[in-house]
Parts: C-alpha cells; sequence; structure tokens
C-alpha cells in the first residue's frame, strides 16, 4: 500500500514536471491543472448534473437488463430447446460491438436519455443473461430432482429450485453487470446525449481541453472504484448466509 | 559400452580423496510465513565423502528437503555455510544433478530434447549433446522412446527420462529428493537397482532423502538420521557393504538394523504426536 | 436379449430438426418485418429486408463495404499485432523479474477495470482523427490481454522446473527462451480468444466516436443523413463479420492448444 503511493507520488511529479517541457503541457495538462479543475467543477456545482445523469441512466438501465437478463436465463435454463434455438441469435449479438446501436437508436428515437438508458441495458444485458444463463443451467440434478418428486410444476421448480439454487453466479453476474450498465451509458453519452459524463469528455475533447478530459476520466474512475469496492463488501455480506446455508 | 571412457571430460578438477564433496557447517535456515517464523533445520554439521551413498532418513516434513535445497544452492543458509570442495556455495550448484519426486520434463519438448536441455543451456555443440543424449537414454532403456513425448510415456519411463537427464551432463554428485515415491512398488524396485548400478559404474556420490527404510537400507552406505522439525542429526550410521550382496541386505542381517532405524523414527512420530 | 429398435423412416435426426427450427425462426422474423404495415414512419425507421439485402448487394458491387472492412480490419489487426507484441513483452518481464511486477501489475489492473471507450476522447485530442489512432488505440485495449496472460504464464511456471533450469546454470534470456515463452502459450491462446473481439469492438467504438473511415463510421454517416437502409444495411454486414470473428476465434483457441 505504501510503495503505490510512493509509486503514484512519483508518477504525478515527473507528470507535472515533464509537461513543462515544449508544447507537451497542452496535450498533456499537469496534475495541479487536473485537479484545479476538479474543484473548480465541484465548487460551481457543473459537474453534478452530468454525473447524477450519468448515474440515473446506469440504474435504469441496469435495472432493466437485470429484471430480462435473469428471467431470459431462467426461461432458456428451463428449456434447453428454446435455448439451443435461440444460441446463434444470442451469440451474434452478443458478439457485435454495443456501440453499433446507437447511431440506430439516435435515428428511432433521436438524442437524449433514451438512448443511453438502452445502451447502458444492452452492454449490461449480456453480462447478466451468460453469467445467469451458466449458473442455472448447470444447477445440480437433486434439486431438480427433489422438484420431480415432491410434484413442482414447470413453474414451481423454475422460481422455487432453479433460481435459489443459482443465487450466488446471479448475484456474481449482477455485480458485474452494474458496472458494465455504468459504463455502458458513459458510452451513450459519447454517441447519442447531451449531458453526462461521458458527453462531457467527448465535449471537452472537441474544445481540445485536456485538463477538463482527465478531470472527466478521474471522476469516472473515481465512481468505478468505489462501485467495485461498494459491490465487493455487498456480495460479502449478502453471500455470507448462502454460504453458511451450504455449509450447514 | 564403457560409460566411464566416454565421460572422461569430467568437470571436477579437485584433487580426490581431499576436502569433503559437500560439507554443512552449523547450517541453519528457517522459513517464515504470514509473519511467523518457523526453524526447519537447526545448527546441522555434515561431511559428505567422495563416492558416498548418504540417505537422510527422517519424518516427513522434518526439513531433510531443505538440505537437498541448501546442497543445491537453489537457497541460502540463515547461519553457517555450505561448502562444495571447500569452497562456500555461492548460487547455483551446476556441478550436482538434482533429481525430486516431480520429474519436472517439459510437456512441449520430446523425450530426447529434454535431456539434451542441460547441454543446450551450458552450449554445447549440437551434434555432441545429441550423442550424449542417445547413449544416456540408450543407457537407461528409453532409446526407442526418444522422440516420444513426456505425456505418452508411463511414470516409470519418465522417471528413467528423467535420470538420463540428470546424468547426461556429467556430474559427480546426485542429490534425490524421494524420488521414487510416486512409482509403484515394482517400477520403484526396478529404479532402485538401476540407479544402485548407475552409481556405481560411474562413481557417483549420492544424497538421498527418503522416509521409506527399506529404501535406505537397500542403497545407501550410511544412513543420517534426522529429528522431527527442526531437523538434528540424531544418529550417523555407516552401513558400508559389499555392493555383491546387496540383495542379502533386506533380508538377514540388517534385520536388527531395521528394528533400530524404526525405534528411532518411532520415539520422534510419538513425540511429534503428543505436541 | 438385445431389442434393436429400427428408426422410422420419417424420422428427423434432433441437429436436422434444429437447424430448420432456427431457420424457419429467422424467416419469421424477417417476413414480419418485411410485411409490417406499409407506414411511411416504419419505413424511415428499419428499412425492409427486401431495401437492406439490395443495398448490401449494391456496396459489395462498387466495392464501399469491402473498402470500409478492410479499413477496420486493417486496425484490427496492426492493433493485435503491436498490443500483442507489446503487452507480452512487459508481461513476460513483469513475470519473470518479480520485483517490476510487484510494481507494475497493480496499476495495470486498476487501468483495466476502467471503462477503455472513455478513453477514446482522450486518444481524438492526442493523436487526431485517422488510421494510425486507431491501430493505437486497438493496441492499447488489446495490450492488457496479452499483458496479463504473460504474467501469469510466467508466474505459474512451476519451481520444479525453475529448479532445473537454475542448476544448469542458465542465464535470465536462455530461461525465458527455453522455458517461459514456451510454458506460456497456453496463456496466450487465451489471450487470443479474448483479444480478438474486443479489439473489433474497441475499432468499431472508436470509428463510430470519431473518424473517417472503417464499418463504424459507415454505420455513423449512414444515420447522420437519416439513411435506414443504409444504417440497418451497415449494421446487418457488422454483425456477419463480428459473429465470424468470434466463432472463429474461439475455434484458434481451441484447435491450437496442444495435448500435454
Amino acid at each position: 500500500m505504501f510503495r503505490h503511493g510512493f509509486t503514484l507520488l512519483f508518477l504525478l511529479a515527473a507528470w507535472q514536471l515533464g509537461a513543462g517541457f515544449g508544447a507537451t503541457a497542452y496535450y498533456l495538462s499537469t496534475p495541479v491543472q487536473v485537479a484545479d479543475r476538479l474543484l473548480e467543477w465541484s465548487m460551481s456545482g457543473y459537474v453534478w448534473p452530468h454525473l447524477l445523469s450519468t448515474i440515473e441512466c446506469s440504474l435504469a438501465g441496469f435495472g432493466v437488463a437485470a429484471f430480462v437478463g435473469t428471467l431470459f436465463a431462467l426461461a432458456m435454463a428451463s428449456s434447453p430447446s428454446f435455448a439451443r434455438l435461440l444460441e446463434p441469435a444470442l451469440f451474434a449479438a452478443f458478439s457485435t460491438p454495443k456501440i453499433v446501436i446507437a447511431p440506430l437508436l439516435i435515428l428511432w428515437i433521436g438524442v437524449g436519455t433514451l438512448p443511453v438508458i438502452a445502451l447502458s441495458a444492452l452492454s449490461s444485458f449480456f453480462v447478466i443473461f451468460y453469467g445467469s444463463y451458466g449458473g442455472l443451467r448447470d444447477v445440480s440434478g437433486s434439486y431438480i430432482d427433489t422438484a420431480a418428486v415432491l410434484g413442482a410444476g414447470y413453474w414451481t421448480t423454475a422460481f422455487q429450485f432453479r433460481l435459489p439454487a443459482a443465487g450466488p453466479y446471479i448475484l456474481a453476474s449482477l455485480t458485474q453487470g452494474l458496472i458494465y450498465a455504468f459504463h455502458g451509458a458513459i458510452l451513450g453519452e459519447m454517441t447519442a446525449s447531451d449531458t453526462g459524463m461521458g458527453y462531457l469528455i467527448v465535449y471537452s475533447a472537441t474544445s481540445m481541453d485536456a485538463a477538463s478530459v482527465l478531470a472527466a476520466l478521474a471522476v469516472i474512475g473515481a465512481v468505478t472504484f468505489g462501485l467495485l469496492h461498494l459491490l465487493a463488501s455487498a456480495t460479502r455480506a449478502l453471500a455470507a448466509p448462502l454460504n453458511a446455508e451450504a455449509l450447514a | 559400452m564403457n560409460i566411464q571412457a566416454s565421460h572422461s571430460t569430467g568437470v571436477f578438477d579437485v584433487e580426490p580423496g581431499r576436502a569433503p564433496v559437500l560439507s554443512f557447517q552449523g547450517v541453519s535456515k528457517s522459513f517464515s510465513h504470514e509473519n511467523r517464523s518457523t526453524p526447519a533445520i537447526e545448527t546441522i554439521n555434515l561431511d559428505i565423502a567422495r563416492g558416498e551413498f548418504v540417505a537422510f532418513l527422517g519424518p516427513s516434513g522434518c526439513g531433510k528437503t531443505t538440505l537437498l535445497n541448501l546442497a543445491a544452492g537453489l537457497i541460502k543458509p540463515d547461519n553457517g555455510a555450505v561448502l562444495r570442495d571447500g569452497e562456500p556455495l555461492r548460487g547455483p550448484n551446476t556441478r550436482v544433478g538434482y533429481l525430486t519426486q516431480s520429474d519436472a520434463l517439459l510437456p512441449w519438448r520430446t523425450v530426447i530434447a529434454n535431456v539434451t536441455l542441460p547441454l543446450e543451456i551450458r552450449r554445447i555443440p549440437r551434434v555432441e549433446r545429441q550423442a550424449r543424449a542417445m547413449a544416456m537414454l540408450e543407457r537407461v532403456g528409453l532409446g526407442a522412446f526418444a522422440r516420444h513425448l513426456p505425456g505418452q510415456l508411463s511414470g516409470g519411463m519418465r522417471k528413467r527420462a528423467a535420470l538420463a537427464r540428470t546424468l547426461v551432463y556429467d556430474p559427480k554428485t546426485l542429490l534425490l529428493d524421494e524420488p521414487f515415491s510416486a512409482l509403484d512398488a515394482q517400477a520403484r524396485l526396478a529404479m532402485q537397482r538401476q540407479l544402485r548400478e548407475l552409481v556405481d559404474e560411474l562413481g557417483l556420490t549420492v544424497l538421498l532423502v527418503t522416509h521409506d527404510l527399506n529404501e535406505a537400507i537397500a542403497l545407501a552406505d550410511r544412513i543420517v538420521v534426522f529429528s522431527k522439525r527442526p531437523a538434528r542429526v540424531l544418529e550417523d550410521i555407516d552401513i558400508r557393504h559389499d555392493p555383491s550382496i546387496l540383495r542379502q541386505r533386506r533380508t538377514s542381517l540388517d534385520g536388527s538394523l531395521h528394528d533400530r532405524l524404526w525405534s528411532l523414527l518411532e520415539n520422534e512420530l510419538e513425540a511429534g504426536a503428543l505436541r | 436379449m438385445s431389442a434393436i429398435v429400427a428408426s422410422p423412416s420419417f424420422h428427423v435426426s434432433p441437429s436436422l430438426r434444429l437447424g430448420i427450427g432456427r431457420f424457419l425462426l429467422l424467416a419469421a422474423v424477417l417476413a414480419v418485418w418485411q410485411f409490417a404495415p406499409a407506414y411511411t414512419l416504419i419505413d424511415s425507421l428499419i428499412s425492409r429486408p427486401t431495401l437492406v439485402a439490395e443495398r448490401i448487394f449494391q456496396w459489395i458491387a462498387n466495392g464501399l463495404l469491402i473498402r470500409e472492412s478492410i479499413a477496420t480490419l486493417s486496425s484490427v489487426i496492426f492493433g493485435l499485432f503491436f498490443g500483442g507484441v507489446a503487452g507480452s513483452f512487459l508481461g513476460l518481464v513483469a513475470g519473470f523479474w518479480r520485483p517490476v511486477g510487484a510494481i507494475v501489475e497493480p496499476w495495470l489492473t486498476g487501468l483495466f477495470a476502467l471503462p477503455k471507450s472513455a478513453f477514446i476522447p482522450l486518444f481524438i485530442l492526442w493523436f487526431g482523427i485517422s488510421g494510425r489512432q486507431h491501430v493505437l488505440f486497438v493496441a492499447t485495449v488489446v495490450f492488457f490481454f496479452f499483458f496479463f496472460a504473460m504474467f501469469n504464464g510466467a508466474r505459474n511456471v512451476p519451481a520444479s522446473w525453475r529448479n532445473l533450469l537454475a542448476l544448469s546454470g542458465a542465464n535470465a534470456f536462455q530461461s525465458i527462451r527455453i522455458l517461459y515463452i514456451p510454458a506460456s502459450f497456453g496463456w496466450l491462446l487465451a489471450a487470443m480468444r479474448l483479444a480478438i473481439p474486443h479489439a473489433f469492438v474497441a475499432a468499431i467504438s472508436i470509428e463510430v466516436i470519431a473518424s473517417r473511415d472503417g464499418l463504424g463510421h459507415l454505420v455513423k454517416t449512414s444515420s447522420a443523413v437519416l439513411d435506414a437502409t443504409g444504417t440497418v444495411a451497415a449494421v446487418a454486414w457488422l454483425v456477419a463479420l463480428s459473429t465470424t470473428l468470434g466463432a472463429t476465434s474461439i475455434k484458434l483457441a481451441e484447435s491450437a492448444r496442444w495435448n500435454k
């Protein structure tokens, strides 16, 4: 930990001192300038609406992806023939860069928060779907046999047995999905919006303002790491009773 | 086939019989794990003379392997010194052959390419290293399998390939760390016999780490018995015999030796279990 | 007594039935799309399959699709090459010399967690809009996969193999050539399998956000002039290309793995 702090300090010092030479300060900015920009943004309140918009769109996109993704995964895991029918189509959609949907969305619904939410949901969907599907499909046969012996029907088996048994996998895919939703929203804002952190980066870049680009990236980085940290502790807290149950 | 003649260009240039081949002088070593230091061996004093076949016997996990790693120069002692031919050892000991429980054959190289490896690193010309490797493979009975990949061989064959690789660069000292423990009983007996023959023929000095009493008695001239961790020398027994009566050893006259060694080990095991 | 059940003559093999099912599903989707009520709104938004197919053939005939595909794929290939070489090299160095790894690895892990596309504006700011900047961005994204592959490959070389080389008196370069590079081969294949699709995504992303050519650029310009047929045609071509690339990278990783 101490060593990483030292490395960071060294890199920042090298950047600050090195940026003075030639025209590099124009492209690279300096740590002091970036810090100054961050301070200015938070004092004037300029950055908050953008950040709030990104977070709102991420949460909306994540909500859609989580609902559709897990339900779809459950449907496919419960009926293998249905799964096999759709596999190639899903693989094609999964392989395609999600960003190409942005121009289509602009064409259909114009610039705004809706295409951002859509892109966020789409980015998040495949992580959640494939993660949950893997867990739901490989649920131990003994659970399913128990359900059959107890005379559970199709829906009861799916919701009362398969879904809870795959809980840890679904949880893991959802935490992954939240990060992807955040990154997807930024991607959407970069191409199809006039608010949000993604828009802020593109706008700053087109006005050749290196300090603002880096300041916006720093905010995104801070949110990403904060999110990762939060999710890690939340997963531990949530998974503890699940593990205890499995051990009992 | 005269192996001796083809290996006349040895790496040893020290006069025979002077300093011990290997000498542990007040050597101790401990390992730290999670901020806790555990002593592995404590002030070991041992001399290994040229041509001796010494077995290190002791309860498992007692630090025998640490002694071999020190002799190989793979780790440094905390106190004391390891001398090779009277000189302190610095860095990996490239004059020894080291064979462990894992045969460490590289899976992407053919058997012969594995055997030529030590020669390749020593920058010996291709033609010569091929010839020497092939001769050594013939010697251990793997001539027909030179072009096979290690994955295609049985456990015993892999072990013989590893032995060929260990001997190909002509080391005068062998360090063996439970080399045959992963083999089944029959393959183990065959390997032990082949090893003893090779050692006698090439005049090698051997340090064999084992927890198998019978293996120690059947192969060694001298048995050093170690205590449980941290390892100390409990007994140093010379059992030198004429190699021609090897087969008799296990039967008649060593019953008493077996019993004596067993009681030593048993005491150590009980002491350990009480803790 | 063994009862041999003869297949009835009308029996259809499961794989054939699956194929037919998938074909019918695709046909149904296309049919609904084609014969949807003829509102001008729908035509101007999602076009029709026949129009899209016509446009794709037209673009193939006049060389546009091939030209744009080559532009995209050359960014992908050169990016994979440069990012692969740089990432593998640094990964090997960091994995081989532990102190280097201890300093470099946590920072790269941190950077890797950030959204890659958010850095595109920075690349544009620094290097402008050109093919060179596409290659640079793709190489940066790909770099991480190769770095971590070689780093983990080098870290996971068994101690018994390292000891073997040490006792033969091998120097660092001999160890790397004889042991570390071959031992990391499987890890490199796994990296390839991930890097190829990610390189494609990176190339398309930067083309959509800012560029003068490539398939991503084609999608964006078609959409900008409200050309629904063109936009859908470009997206359809892109889906076909990325699916092929994705499937190929999986096949590549599976077939090239040597038997241990």
